[in-house]
């Protein structure tokens, strides 16, 4: 028998302790060993988990806790002829928006920090002063400068996603090491080309990571922004809903953004996986 | 002053000055550690190396032999005195010199394949030949990997690869680079015993396929004596030269017949009391030597 060797997704939970699979194979079939070391288990907890919920709700029905089967059909019900996917599209929108223009500058900005002393020099007191401030301590102020328009929001979604994706370039650029610096010289490399075919791709696996912290700040903020400037969004459908006691509703949207975060987190550890694939191979010896 | 006087052929049996490779005129590098003070990491060394020979640098660690290869490679400036290579003065990277690092893991680029890394070879070379096509250049990096004996491996990552599979990708990518001096740091320090004396065959074929001048640094002294014309010898501390040793061991050379040479195993003997001796300088006053 060949023992089937399960290849664990990079970003995934691992095990402490990993089994001893000779030990594994030799109490339990090998299939039911899979099932054991996968994350189907996982979901699994997730079903039952909802299966509780309904079960308890058919018991007894608590209005402010509501019922998954409830949510469901007002989630379908405010999808199809409500406003949730346009509020939903609206925040999409302007996040989109300032993580368009986050992206290349942050990544520009700190990669250029790691590799050009000068421009670390000019900018790290800024960057140490600006990154700590939090965004959500922001928004009163960009409200009142740019009101509650676009301009404020992509502003914020801006400062949120900038400083995960230049710090996490900036320690990309840094971490080429000094044999591969030498290799560089030694072929003779320009400073762009050493730039372009060895410190950037060096950077790659950082900038996906911080790609990754970008977007879920970018998440939080997406619903904090609907709640403060109160004009549109699903931040702002959330709060609706709160405070007009549908709960239903409410959590109809909290899933919604859930799911859409769960999706994105997904395509770039797809997107991980595909660009770093070297990363992972195993060494030998 | 670089007027060419000579007609011979490229490394004729005795060479004029001009012809060396590699010239050495009082390279010194001396270090400003943390407090300011100076450490000599090597004290003024003088050394020819004619072209198409095979120089082995030996020596403890600390006695400046990877320092000396930096400064011929141009990774370092020399504080003090003069490197020519292909009578250049060196300033920076030479082009005509490729380097092959004690640490492959991190010299490959991981990113890319094992073929990609060679086609870095070819791109980035000295001597650049022609590539029209992807075709082309692919049957021109498969070329250099049989040469260091790898097939079928083009597509897979260095981090797949042994550790002696790795370092061949290396060299065969410094090949691809078609340099007239090839430096070798330490090269085989991190690989299994039988896969070094293979990997030193290797060198030993490549350089005489290619006509490569080569420099090669090892702390085997064994290595040195079986892969080299000749054999210098550096003092601990970065104290410069001790001896430089001519080997006038026959080629082709031989796993096992070299070895048991008598020129092989007495000059093995001189070499090691040179080493070891300088040992006993450096030893407490009581004679004992220090662990």
């Amino acid at each position: 028998m060949t023992v089937t060797v399960i290849t664990r997704p990079a970003a995934s939970v691992a095990p402490a302790t990993a089994p001893n699979p000779v030990l594994a194979a030799a109490t339990r079939g090998p299939r039911l060993r899979r099932l054991g070391r996968s994350r189907l288990i996982g979901w699994g907890v997730v079903v039952a988990l909802v299966l509780v919920w309904e079960i308890s709700s058919w018991i007894q029905y608590v209005p402010t806790i509501s019922s998954p089967s409830k949510i469901a059909s007002v989630w379908w019900a405010e999808v199809t002829e409500g406003t949730l996917l346009l509020q939903l599209a609206e925040t999409l929108r302007t996040m989109a928006i300032g993580l368009g223009i986050a992206a290349p500058l942050g990544i520009a900005i700190g990669f250029l920090m790691g590799r050009v002393r000068v421009i670390w020099a000019l900018l790290e007191p800024l960057v140490e002063i600006l990154r700590l401030t939090p965004a959500t301590a922001v928004i009163p102020v960009f409200i009142l400068f740019f009101g509650i328009g676009d301009a404020m929001k992509i502003g914020v979604f801006l400062l949120a996603a900038i400083f995960p994706l230049l710090l996490t370039s900036y320690a990309g650029a840094r971490s080429v090491s000094t044999t591969l610096r030498q290799t560089a010289q030694t072929y003779r490399l320009g400073w762009w080309q050493t730039q372009w075919e060895v410190a950037l791709p060096a950077a790659v696996p950082f900038i996906l990571v911080g790609a990754r912290q970008a977007l879920g700040m970018s998440l939080v903020m997406s619903v904090v922004i609907g709640m403060l400037a109160g004009n549109s969004g699903i931040g702002f459908y959330i709060l609706m809903a709160q405070q007009a006691l549908n709960i239903p509703a409410l959590f109809a949207a909290v899933f919604t953004v859930a799911i859409v975060g769960y999706v994105f987190n997904a395509i770039f550890l797809a997107l991980e996986r595909r660009t770093t694939r070297w990363r992972r191979t195993d060494t030998s010896n | 002053m670089t007027l060419i006087t000579s007609d011979r052929p490229h490394g004729s049996v005795e060479p004029a000055p001009d012809s060396a490779a590699l010239s050495i005129q009082a390279a010194a590098k001396t270090y400003r550690a943390l407090d300011g003070s100076p450490v000599e990491a090597l004290r003024p060394v003088d050394l020819d190396v004619p072209a198409d020979s095979f120089v082995a640098l030996v020596g403890r660690s600390g006695c400046g032999k990877s320092t000396l290869l930096k400064l011929v490679a141009g990774l370092e400036p020399a504080t003090s005195g003069q490197i020519r290579v292909g009578g250049e003065p060196v300033l920076g990277p030479p082009d005509r010199v490729r380097y092959v690092f004690q640490n492959y893991a991190e010299s490959l680029l991981p990113w890319k394949t094992v073929g990609e890394n060679v086609a870095f070879g070819l791109k980035h070379a000295y001597r650049a030949q022609p590539v029209r096509s992807r075709a082309e250049r692919d049957a021109l990096v498969e070329q250099y990997l049989a040469e260091v004996g790898l097939y079928g491996v083009a597509d897979r990552y260095p981090s797949e690869l042994s550790g002696g599979m790795q370092q061949r990708v290396a060299i065969a990518r410094a090949l691809a680079a078609q340099p007239e001096v090839l430096l070798l740091d330490e090269p085989f320090s991190a690989v299994d015993a039988l896969s070094r004396a293979t990997l030193q065959d290797l060198v030993l074929r490549i350089w005489q396929e290619h006509r490569l001048t080569v420099l090669f640094v090892t702390h085997d002294i064994d290595e040195a004596l079986y892969l080299a014309d000749r054999v210098v010898v550096l003092r601990a501390g970065g104290a410069g030269i001790e001896r430089d040793v001519e080997v006038p061991l026959p080629r082709p050379r031989d796993q096992v017949a070299t070895r048991e040479h008598p020129d092989y195993l007495r000059q093995r003997r001189d070499i090691l009391e040179l080493v070891l001796g300088s040992d006993a300088i450096a030893a407490s006053p009581d004679g004992k030597e220090r662990a």
